[in-house]
């Protein structure tokens, strides 16, 4: 069973591309993943402590709100009575909840875990130029690189392997980017952007402590999957 | 899944075993202790046996400082022993949950104490350990090292222009005025300098204010930088490496400016009020004071009447006399000229 298992989280990657897993066992058809219409933007991005150390995270937008202003760039000449074909400009605003995880290792001091719900406000201009601000809350393990030498009550030391702590995180985050969605050249439905998240992370040493972040990442959408997972029985 | 369960750990060993080379030691860990998680770099020559524990200053500061900052004076130093560079409690990069009762002496003794018993259980029993404080490190060493049994636990303590005397502010005021006096006759910095004496002027040594006690020592730092400047403070220091240091090296900005601002305020109540010069008799370790005759932070005569009282046979106090409150700064290679013959011999 348990290698069954195993092969399933192997193929679940050509399961996605093939949309549908048809298996013909002694058990009834089961529909692993169905596409969805819609697409999931996804934000992979490269993460790291003040200032370069390395690290990934990623991300996700869940758009709660979204306004779009439509503006013609040439009307002041339409106005002025020439006759000329509309240029018409989107800006966008976006309110979103970007949920995200982040691995770290800051060299000789720990690797770090951090998990993160940010609400964030998005501005697109016409040209394409994103702002982002958010905040957020989320936690943070780390994790000592190395020994750790944990004294106990009665004096004694005990060596441990992974010493590790987990704080609970305030954060606060800016970016700018630019969307490529506006773009003349490389036109296509993704987002560069480089941003900071500045965690405080609560209850350090005696009360809170300021870690920074820097990321530069690449958001772009992928085809939206929903488990769909059929009631499984065994075939007469 | 056994076999890959025997892979996994065969592949976990190859790649994560490395032999370290002990003449050229890096070694990283973290000590635990009442509710701190203290980052501890060893670095350098494990196979001289000494090791030279670095107590930096603040409180608050940070012990990168002595390492990727001044990389030539590390570099120096690590060829010769096994330099330990410690981030004390709520310092540097150290993290941790602990109630703000703990900001007191007592608990970073405490906290030193198991630093050399966690290096004797780490590298064996038989290593030389030497305590090295600068500033406020030589508060916290002074105090560590007048208690005999934890004195037994080292084989020598180095006081770099420490702060054991913390309350005199009556040294302070008097070296401002008699060094302020005479740069004003030497025209270096006169509007600067008047500033300062006259400032000096209207403060009493015996009741001093806080806010007077934190402007003096503010006025310690500048006051050097005019000294800098008029050529009686040299700069030796060599590479002093600032993007390894704030930006690439281990240490985390944030957070060790954070723990600078509150440590400091967090211990100063305690601080203001601490003076172990009369207490310095119990020490009878060889010990080496080592000191800025320029310095304006924790002026000379400190370092004389901490001489005067320690009471070990094997006593030295060096003055270097082009340099302000950190020696290995401004006469980088005379102090490591002074420290390591004087180490090698009592290992």
């Amino acid at each position: 069973m348990k290698i069954k298992l195993i092969l399933l989280l192997l193929f679940l990657p050509f399961a996605i591309k093939a949309q549908k897993i048809v298996r013909k066992t002694k058990y009834k058809t089961v529909t692993v993943y169905k596409k969805q219409d819609q697409l999931w933007p996804v934000t992979v991005s490269a993460f790291s402590p003040f200032l370069f150390h390395p690290g990934i995270s990623v991300q996700t937008d869940y758009v709660v709100a979204e306004k779009r202003k439509e503006v013609n760039r040439r009307r002041l000449l339409r106005f002025a009575g020439l006759h000329i074909p509309d240029r018409l400009r989107t800006k966008s605003r976006y309110f979103l909840f970007q949920p995200g995880m982040a691995l770290y290792n800051q060299k000789d001091f720990h690797s770090g875990v951090l998990i993160h719900g940010l609400a964030k406000y998005r501005w697109v201009r016409y040209k394409g130029f994103s702002y982002e601000v958010g905040l957020g809350l989320g936690a943070l393990w780390t994790i000592y690189q190395g020994k750790t030498y944990v004294v106990k009550p009665d004096g004694s030391i005990k060596e441990r392997s992974l010493g590790s702590r987990l704080y609970g995180t305030f954060n606060i985050a800016a970016s700018i980017g630019y969307d490529f969605s506006k773009a003349k050249k490389w036109k296509h439905n993704g987002a560069i952007y480089l941003g900071t998240i500045q965690t405080i992370a609560f209850p350090l040493n005696t009360s809170i402590g300021p870690l920074g972040y820097l990321q530069l990442g690449y958001r772009f959408q992928i085809p939206q999957f929903t488990l769909k997972m059929n009631k499984i029985c065994k075939r007469k | 899944m056994k076999k890959i369960g025997i892979f996994i750990a065969v592949i976990t060993v190859f790649f994560g075993c490395k032999k370290q080379d002990i003449s050229r030691l890096q070694d990283h860990f973290t000590l635990r202790n009442q509710g701190a998680d203290m980052p501890i770099w060893v670095e350098g020559n494990l196979n001289s046996n000494a090791m030279v524990i670095f107590v930096h200053g603040g409180p608050g500061g940070d012990g990168q400082i002595y390492n990727t900052y001044l990389q030539e004076f590390s570099d120096k130093m690590e060829s010769e022993f096994a330099m330990v560079y410690w981030d004390q409690r709520a310092s540097g990069n150290s993290t941790g949950n602990f109630n703000s009762s703990k900001y007191n002496v007592e608990t970073y003794v405490a906290d030193l104490e198991k630093l050399i018993d966690v290096l004797k259980l780490r590298y064996g029993n038989a290593r030389s350990i030497f305590i090295l404080g600068h500033s406020w490190g030589g508060t916290l060493i002074t105090a560590y090292a007048i208690d005999a049994s934890r004195q037994a636990k080292i084989k020598g303590f180095i006081e770099v222009d420490g702060a054991h005397d913390f309350k005199s502010v009556d040294v302070l005021v008097n070296r401002f005025k008699q060094i302020g006096n005479e740069q004003i006759l030497l025209g270096n910095h006169v509007t600067e300098w008047n500033d300062i004496v006259d400032y000096c002027n209207q403060v009493d040594p015996n009741n001093a204010t806080d806010e007077q006690i934190t402007k003096l020592n503010g006025y310690g730092f500048t006051a050097e930088q005019y000294l800098v400047n008029a050529g009686f403070i040299v700069n030796e220091s060599g590479t002093v490496n600032i993007p390894k240091y704030q930006f690439n090296g281990s240490l985390h900005f944030p957070l060790s400016w954070w723990n600078s601002t509150i440590t400091n305020k967090g211990m100063y109540n305690e601080l203001k009020n601490a003076d172990y010069t009369a207490q310095m008799n119990a020490i009878k370790i060889p010990s080496l004071f080592l000191w800025g005759r320029w310095d304006m932070v924790v002026p000379r005569a400190s370092g004389i009447s901490g001489f005067v009282s320690c009471g070990a046979a094997d006593k030295k106090y060096k003055e270097f006399d082009q340099s302000g409150h950190s020696p290995m700064i401004n006469q980088m290679q005379d102090f490591v000229n002074e420290l390591v013959p004087w180490v090698k011999a009592r290992k």
